[in-house]
C-alpha cells in the first residue's frame, strides 16, 4: 500500500506542473460546463420571447379585396403589414418571413355568406422564426374569424356563449424544480461522463505512455516496487484528476446557477435550476466508479501506444463509444428501460445520473449501476495489471 | 558479484543474446565490449530483470533473476542507456522518488541524497526542473538514481555516450570509485580506449555471443596482437568496422 502511495503523490506532483492536465481537469470543467448549460438555454429563451412580443412584419397580396382584415392587421401595434403583389421573392430576400395570400372578393363573399377562397399563408419553415411569427399570424386569423361569427350569431339573435359551453384551464403539476431538473437531467449526465473521462486522459496517457516516450518506466521497473501496486498508485492519480473534474463541473453547474437563476427563473416564470448537495453528493457516488473504470481503462489502452501522440489516437476514439450511449439517453424522451439497461456499461452510468437529476431515482437501480460499474471497473484494473505486466507492451518499439 | 548461466533472449526469429556465460566479481570493473546491436542492453535488461530470459539465467549476489527477482532489483543500482528522467521534477524529487520506491526510510534517505548531491557535485541544480539540463546533468541525476540504496552490484549501459569530454571524464572517474568502493560494476560499451583503460577483465560480445572473455593484456596476448583494437578485429572480424571507434 505504501508504494501505491508514493506512486499517486509522485504522479500528482508530476501532473500538477503539467498545463494541459491543469486545463483538461480544472478550467476545461469549470468554465465550459456553465457555459455549455446554461448558455444555449438562455439563449433560446431570449430569443423565443423576442419572437413573441416583437414587432413582425406581413407581407399580404389581395389586400384590397379584404379591406376590413386588413384594418384588424394594422390595428396590432405589433403587426406591420406590407402590401405586395409578388410575395415569394418578399419572403426569399426575408423582408417578410409571413405572407398572406387573399383570394379575390374575399370580403364580398363573407358579407353574403358565401364560402370565400382560400386565405393562403406562406412562409418558409426552415427558419426557427418563421414558425413562431406564423403561429402568430394564426391567432390572428382566428380572432378575426371568432369576429365575423359573433357578428352573424348576433344578427340572428343568438348568444354566442352557445359555442362555448364550458372552459379550460390547464395546471402544470411540476414543480418550478423539477422543470429544471428535467432540462438539467437531459443535459448533465452526458457532460459528467464526458468530464470523467477527459478529466483524467492526460493523466493516463502521461504515466504511461509519456513515460515509455521518455523512457523513464524502464527505470521505474527496474526497481523492487511490486508492478500491481506501482499501476494502482498511478491508477489512483487517474481517478484523482477525473473525479476532481467532475467536482469542479458539478461545482462551477453549482456557482452559475446560483448567479443566473434569478434571471432564467423570471424570463420563464416557471423554471427554477437548482442542483441540491444531496443529489450532487449523490451524483459524486456515480460518478465514481465511472471514474474508475474509465482510468483503468485509459491506462491499459495508453500503455499499448509507444508515444504520447499514439496514445492520444488510441484514447479520442474513446469519447465518442462513450458520447453514444449519453446521446442515447439524452435523446429518447421519457426513456424508462427496465432495471437490466442499468447494468449496461456506460449507459447505466448516464440512465442513474438522469434520474437523479429528475429526482426519480430507485434505490434498486442506482445499487446496480454501483455493482455493474464496480465490476466493470475490477475487469479494467486487472486488464490494466496485465498490461503492466507484458514485455511485448512494454518494450514495443 | 554477477554470476551469468547460458543466458538467451530470442524476439520472435531474432536471437538476441545467444547462451551467454561470464562472471563479475565484487570490487571488478567488467566491461561488455561490442558493436551496436551485439546484444549488450538485452544482457543488461534482462540482469535487472525487466526482460525474461527465453533460456538459461543468471544470478546476483547469489539471488537467481527468475526466483528472486524482488531481491535482485534491491541489489542492484542500473544506469540505463538513456537517462530517463522525468522533466517536470527537480534532481532531488528524482532521488527522493526512487529512495522511496527502494523502500527506505524518510531520514535515512534525505542523509542519502544530501550525501549523492555532494558527491555528484549537483548542488547547484539539486532543485531545479530536469527538463532544461544538459545531458552530463542528466547523466549525474541518473547516476544518483542508480546509488540511491547503495547497491553493491552496478550495471551501466554507455555510461558516457553522447557526454562531452569533461562529463565522460568525470563519469568515468565516479565509475572507478564506485569499483574502488568493492562495489561490482558491470558496464557495456562500444568504445575500445574506454573499455581498456576502465576496465580489469572485458567480454566480447558479438551477435549476441561471448567471443572472449578476459583482461586486456589476455585478449592481446590470446590473439597475439599488440593492441586491444586489433585483438578485437581479430575475434570479431569485419563487423568491427561498423563500430564507431
Amino acid at each position: 500500500m505504501k508504494i501505491v502511495f508514493i506512486v499517486w503523490l509522485k504522479e500528482m506532483l508530476d501532473t500538477l506542473r503539467d498545463r494541459r492536465t491543469l486545463w483538461a481537469m480544472i478550467l476545461g470543467p469549470a468554465l465550459i460546463m456553465p457555459l455549455f448549460v446554461i448558455l444555449p438555454q438562455k439563449l433560446m429563451l431570449d430569443q423565443f420571447k423576442k419572437q413573441e412580443s416583437a414587432v413582425i412584419t406581413v407581407a399580404v397580396s389581395g389586400g384590397e379585396h379584404a379591406p376590413g382584415l386588413m384594418a384588424f392587421l394594422r390595428s396590432d401595434p405589433t403587426i406591420e403589414v406590407l402590401e405586395s403583389d409578388a410575395l415569394e421573392p418578399l419572403l426569399r430576400e426575408e423582408k417578410a418571413l409571413v405572407g398572406l395570400n387573399i383570394p379575390e372578393n374575399f370580403e364580398a363573399d363573407l358579407a353574403q355568406e358565401k364560402q370565400p377562397g382560400q386565405i393562403v399563408v406562406l412562409s418558409d419553415q426552415s427558419k426557427m422564426t418563421a414558425g413562431v411569427q406564423m403561429a402568430r399570424v394564426e391567432t390572428l386569423l382566428m380572432t378575426y374569424a371568432q369576429g365575423i361569427v359573433a357578428q352573424r350569431l348576433a344578427a340572428r339573435g343568438v348568444d354566442v356563449t352557445l359555442l362555448a359551453p364550458f372552459e379550460t384551464e390547464y395546471e402544470n403539476l411540476a414543480t418550478p424544480q423539477q422543470m429544471g431538473g428535467a432540462y438539467l437531467a437531459m443535459m448533465l449526465p452526458m457532460f459528467i461522463v464526458l468530464w470523467g473521462l477527459i478529466g483524467g486522459m492526460y493523466t493516463a496517457i502521461d504515466v504511461t505512455a509519456g513515460e515509455k516516450e521518455r523512457l523513464t518506466l524502464e527505470p521505474l521497473l527496474m526497481t523492487p516496487a511490486g508492478r500491481t501496486q506501482v499501476v494502482s498508485g498511478k491508477l489512483l492519480a487517474v481517478i484523482t484528476t477525473s473525479l476532481a473534474a467532475i467536482i469542479l463541473a458539478l461545482a462551477s453547474m453549482m456557482v452559475a446557477f446560483m448567479i443566473a437563476t434569478p434571471e432564467m427563473g423570471a424570463a420563464d416564470g416557471a423554471v427554477t435550476y437548482t442542483v441540491s448537495m444531496q443529489t450532487a453528493l449523490l451524483v459524486l457516488l456515480a460518478a465514481f466508479p465511472i471514474a474508475l473504470m474509465f482510468g483503468a481503462l485509459e491506462i491499459a489502452v495508453c500503455l499499448f501506444a509507444r508515444s504520447f501522440k499514439e496514445a492520444q489516437n488510441y484514447i479520442v476514439p474513446l469519447q465518442f463509444v462513450v458520447l453514444i450511449p449519453a446521446m442515447a439517453v439524452m435523446l429518447i424522451p421519457d426513456f424508462t428501460p427496465g432495471l437490466p439497461a442499468y447494468a449496461i456499461p456506460i449507459f447505466g452510468s448516464n440512465l442513474i445520473l438522469r434520474d437523479l437529476f429528475l429526482g426519480t431515482a430507485g434505490g434498486l437501480e442506482f445499487g446496480v449501476v454501483l455493482a455493474s460499474s464496480l465490476v466493470y471497473a475490477a475487469i479494467g484494473l486487472v486488464f490494466a495489471v496485465w498490461q503492466f505486466h507484458r514485455e511485448q507492451v512494454l518494450f514495443r518499439t | 558479484m554477477i554470476e551469468v548461466q547460458s543466458l538467451t533472449k530470442h524476439f520472435g526469429k531474432v536471437h538476441a543474446v545467444n547462451g551467454v556465460n561470464f562472471n563479475a566479481r565484487d570490487g571488478e570493473m567488467m566491461g561488455l565490449l561490442g558493436p551496436n546491436g551485439a546484444g549488450k542492453t538485452t544482457i543488461l535488461r534482462m540482469l535487472a530483470t525487466i526482460l525474461r530470459p527465453t533460456s538459461g539465467t543468471a544470478a546476483v549476489d547469489g539471488h537467481d533473476l527468475l526466483h528472486e527477482p524482488e531481491k535482485v532489483r534491491a541489489a542492484i543500482g542500473v544506469l540505463p542507456e538513456n537517462w530517463g528522467l522525468y522533466g517536470r521534477l527537480t534532481a532531488r524529487e528524482h532521488l527522493r522518488y526512487f529512495g522511496r520506491l527502494y523502500g527506505m526510510d524518510e531520514a535515512p534517505l534525505e542523509r542519502r541524497i544530501t550525501e549523492l548531491i555532494a558527491l555528484l557535485e549537483m548542488g547547484e541544480y539539486a532543485d531545479r526542473r530536469c527538463d532544461p539540463f544538459s545531458k552530463g546533468m542528466k547523466q549525474k541525476v541518473a547516476l544518483g538514481r542508480a546509488l540511491i540504496h547503495n547497491p553493491k552490484t552496478m550495471l551501466l549501459d554507455e555510461p558516457t555516450a553522447g557526454l562531452d569530454v569533461m562529463s565522460a571524464r568525470s563519469v568515468r572517474d565516479l565509475i572507478r570509485r564506485f569499483r574502488d568502493e568493492g562495489r561490482c560494476v558491470l558496464f557495456s560499451t562500444h568504445i575500445l580506449d574506454e573499455a581498456e583503460r576502465l576496465c580489469d577483465r572485458i567480454a566480447i560480445i558479438h551477435r549476441g555471443q561471448i567471443v572472449a572473455v578476459g583482461a586486456p593484456e589476455e585478449l592481446r596476448r590470446q590473439t597475439g596482437q599488440s593492441t586491444l583494437e586489433e585483438a578485437f578485429v581479430q575475434l570479431v572480424g569485419v563487423d568491427a568496422e561498423e563500430m564507431k571507434l
